[in-house]
């Protein structure tokens, strides 16, 4: 049974690799196999299956953006909490909701994130990584299922809730997929620059959140500042470019916060349709080059394990 | 320099080790805080070997499956023994504050 979980995860390694590690990692598997329990079995498989997927992904520790990703945990686990707790000024039930019989829900999201935060700036990466890992799965399940249960206007249907979900959705969605894959080899670093990043989280989510609520001046949340919103989509590539990795860590991890319900009401009402395709295009186009670019400096992943000596 | 990559250099600064007894190592000087999963391993280690601060030793088969033997190499000792000289210079300086009596707070210096 082991042997055929060992071999199902080698599976998901590109092929050069799997050829020249494979039967390697399989004994080094056996080897800690022998001595422990189930559980920790399945989090050793699920710890060399995303090394498997990372490697496919290009995004290793070796390359550039796996060290983008493991210098953005500490900014969005920041982030993670001041948004929870930013919320409590919101009036949007998409933005995690705090109002009414779910506040209970949203209590213990905002305690879930207190504790990844304090995880992390005791230096305990690797839990502080899981707890927001998981707090953001509930604040995913506690936005569909208020969408689901209590839809504020009864006149539209359940089908125009569910996409609002989706899209506050994506946010979130998109730092779970940065916190699991990012690479755990490189969590942690200097305790102070963590700490000042999971700090600067902490302030920019609650700028972006409850500070529109606090503080009435147009900076961000004006409609005419969207368009400079969506361009500072290119923030991290131009972090990358002039090598500030941290920069761009940050940039990556805010991006998220950036694509609120207000966003979302302009792209749908106000950009309108020739403008929303020209925008989406250079997303595409912009993606694109991103990758080529990345490919071009050779932090792109190589199908087999480095060789030196 | 991450706590890994730490760990990982010091297992290999006396003798070179293969996978699972890198493992084993890393959870023994630790004094078992940390265990390091094997797919953690071996993302430190393919960077490490990218970074040419460690070496293949040697391969060989044991009972019908390869097993490399991973080493660290001079510019890894050079990066490690600077890690360590940086740890102990902050070690020493915290001691040296810990031994010296306590000054008293300065109080009301403008009152």
């Amino acid at each position: 049974m082991s042997g055929r979980m060992i071999d199902a995860v080698l599976r998901l390694y590109p092929a050069g690799y799997r050829t020249d590690r494979g039967a390697e990692l399989a004994d080094v598997y056996d080897s800690l196999a022998a001595g422990i329990g189930r559980l920790a079995r399945a989090r050793e498989l699920a710890g060399l299956a995303g090394h498997g997927l990372r490697l496919r992904a290009g995004l290793t520790s070796r390359g550039l953006p796996g060290q983008v990703l493991a210098a953005a945990v500490p900014f969005v686990v920041g982030a993670g909490f001041g948004r929870q707790a930013g919320s409590a000024w919101q009036v949007s039930p998409f933005d995690f909701a705090w109002h009414g019989p779910l506040c209970f829900w949203g209590v213990g999201l905002a305690a879930a994130w207190a504790l990844a935060l304090a995880a992390g700036l005791s230096g305990r990466w690797t839990a502080a990584r899981w707890t927001a890992a998981a707090a953001t799965v509930g604040g995913i399940a506690l936005l569909v299922g208020w969408s689901i249960q209590s839809p504020p206007y009864q006149h539209l249907p359940l089908s125009y809730y569910l996409g609002q979900a989706v899209r506050a959705g994506l946010g979130p969605l998109a730092w779970l997929v940065l916190l699991l894959s990012a690479p755990a080899d490189l969590l942690g670093g200097r305790a102070r620059r963590t700490a000042w990043s999971a700090l600067a989280g902490v302030a920019v989510a609650l700028l972006l959140t409850a500070g529109k609520e606090v503080v009435h001046t147009p900076l961000l949340w004006d409609p005419s500042w969207h368009p400079y919103r969506l361009a500072l989509v290119a923030l991290p590539l131009l972090g990358l470019a002039r090598g500030r990795i941290r920069l761009a860590a940050a940039a990556v991890g805010a991006l998220p916060l950036l694509f609120d319900d207000d966003l979302w009401y302009w792209i749908d009402f106000e950009l309108g349709g020739a403008r929303r395709a020209a925008g989406f295009l250079a997303f595409a186009v912009l993606a694109v080059l991103a990758a080529r670019w990345l490919r071009r400096r050779g932090d792109a992943e190589p199908d087999r394990p480095p060789t030196a000596g | 320099m991450q706590e890994p990559t730490l760990l990982l250099l010091t297992a290999l600064a006396d003798a070179p080790r293969h996978g699972y007894a890198l493992i084993q190592e890393i959870a023994a000087i630790s004094g078992g805080r940390v265990r390091m999963r094997a797919g953690t391993l071996y993302g430190a280690l393919d960077r490490l070997l990218g970074q040419g601060l460690i070496r293949v030793e040697s391969e060989e088969v044991v009972d019908g499956r390869a097993r490399r033997t991973y080493a660290l190499s001079d510019s890894g000792r050079a990066v490690l023994a600077a890690e360590a000289e940086r740890l102990r210079a902050v070690a020493a300086e915290a001691e040296r504050r810990l031994a010296a009596p306590a000054r008293p707070r300065l109080n009301g210096a403008f009152a």
